[in-house]
């Protein structure tokens, strides 16, 4: 799913939550929390990251099938 | 009928800075019948309310008085809209069922929060729908608060509509020049000239540049907002747009103004909007309609601090990735 992409373009991990309705997200360090909507997905990403998660960032202005680490 | 499609009643805010003539208007709006079946809610961030004398006659009015509604005066605001529509929903569609919800806001009231108000409360996002954003601009007094009030200018660049008005004061000149800074400000929206609140016709005002407006303290106002029109090809669905559109609004939210536009999705069309970074609950539209304006599938962005292309190329970056076409 598109999320999951984009999310680990920037180290998470999102999962629909297994015993719990909403999305879970978790950083590469064990560090995980689960949202309910989108709005409240990209703030918790950016106070796990630090910034926020851009789609006019140069990485997803590239053309061809995309170069993300 | 007035109602949306889904059967929420239509917002309408009428906004601008102090003394600019939004009672006058409304006033003269609600003698023609220009929103029938309408319920007036008056925000005076003042003690003592005025504008309610004003608007009297026999149309339905309540007053939401010290505090002004897109901050102190919140909560009251928000539990009146819940009443109105809980009498609403107890009333039959097809009796004299009120369809049309008009805010006067307070002057010092920026419209965007009180949307975002709406969209936040779990009754009202299902009964209350934003049909427009009108802002007054007094053609006298517009220039004070467009050059040294942030508040003034972000109430022009959320405006759907404008309205000048005591354009008759000033010179054609000086019109023409209000005009095009206005238009330099918020080029979506429309603007056109109102004297006692019915619509004028002006003198051709001719060519004028807009003026340079200072920047002020917490506002990227160097660059102007632009209407970026974006296609959404096929391979772009309702998922991949959402989560798109979703991180743009909260990664640009100072940049992002107004978002608006039909999408075709397995649920029908549906008509989106934004103000600012708060998106309203979408609006489920009939098929193919003779009185839509937006065509299918377009999206209009209004903001600055980018460049149309980066929109559609990111935009298009992200349905490779939900088709799976780059690298996970």
């Amino acid at each position: 799913m598109i999320l999951r992409r984009v999310l680990s373009a920037y180290g998470l991990k999102a999962n629909d939550g297994l015993l719990v309705p909403g999305l879970h997200v978790a950083t590469l360090f064990g560090k995980h929390v689960i949202v309910r909507d989108l709005a409240q997905l990209w703030s918790i990403a950016e106070t796990m990251l630090g910034n926020a998660i851009d789609p006019l960032d140069p990485r997803f202005l590239q053309d061809g099938e995309g170069g993300l680490e | 009928m007035t109602h949306g499609p889904d059967g929420r009643a239509r917002a309408t805010i009428l906004g601008g800075f102090l003394g600019s003539g939004k009672t006058t208007w409304l006033r003269h709006q609600l003698h023609v019948r220009r929103f029938e079946r309408a319920f007036v809610i008056v925000n005076e961030a003042a003690r003592t309310p005025i504008d309610d004398a004003l608007l009297g006659e026999s149309h339905r009015l309540a007053v939401v008085a010290d505090g002004c509604a897109c901050c102190d005066g919140k909560a009251r605001l928000v539990s009146l809209l819940r009443e109105i529509c809980d009498e609403r929903s107890r009333t039959d569609s097809r009796s004299e069922r009120l369809e049309h919800i008009v805010i006067e806001t307070s002057g010092l009231a920026d419209p965007a929060p009180i949307v975002a108000a709406i969209r936040d409360d779990p009754v009202l996002v299902h009964h209350v729908v934003l049909s427009e954003i009108v802002v007054m601009v007094d053609a006298v007094n517009a220039w004070v608060h467009l050059r040294s009030e942030p508040l003034g200018r972000r109430q022009v660049e959320v405006a759907d509509r404008l309205i000048v008005t005591k354009a008759e004061e000033v010179e054609t000149h000086e019109l023409a020049r209000l005009f095009a800074t206005l238009k330099h400000l918020n080029p979506a929206a429309s603007i056109s000239a109102a004297t006692w609140g019915s619509e004028v016709e002006l003198p051709p005002l001719g060519r004028a540049a807009p003026e340079v407006l200072p920047t002020l303290e917490g506002m990227s106002q160097r660059l102007p907002l632009f209407p970026a029109s974006i296609s959404l090809g096929p391979n772009v669905d309702w998922t991949v747009f959402a989560v798109w559109l979703s991180a743009l609004l909260h990664a640009r939210s100072g940049d992002v103004m107004r978002v608006k536009g039909v999408i075709r999705t397995p649920a029908g069309r549906l008509l989106l909007q934004a103000v600012r970074c708060v998106v309203q609950a979408p609006e489920i539209l009939p098929d193919p309609g003779k009185d839509c304006d937006f065509d299918d599938d377009t999206i209009v962005v209004i903001g600055r601090g980018y460049r149309e292309e980066e929109l559609t190329r990111s935009l298009e970056y992200f349905a490779r990735m939900e088709q799976g076409n780059s690298k996970p």
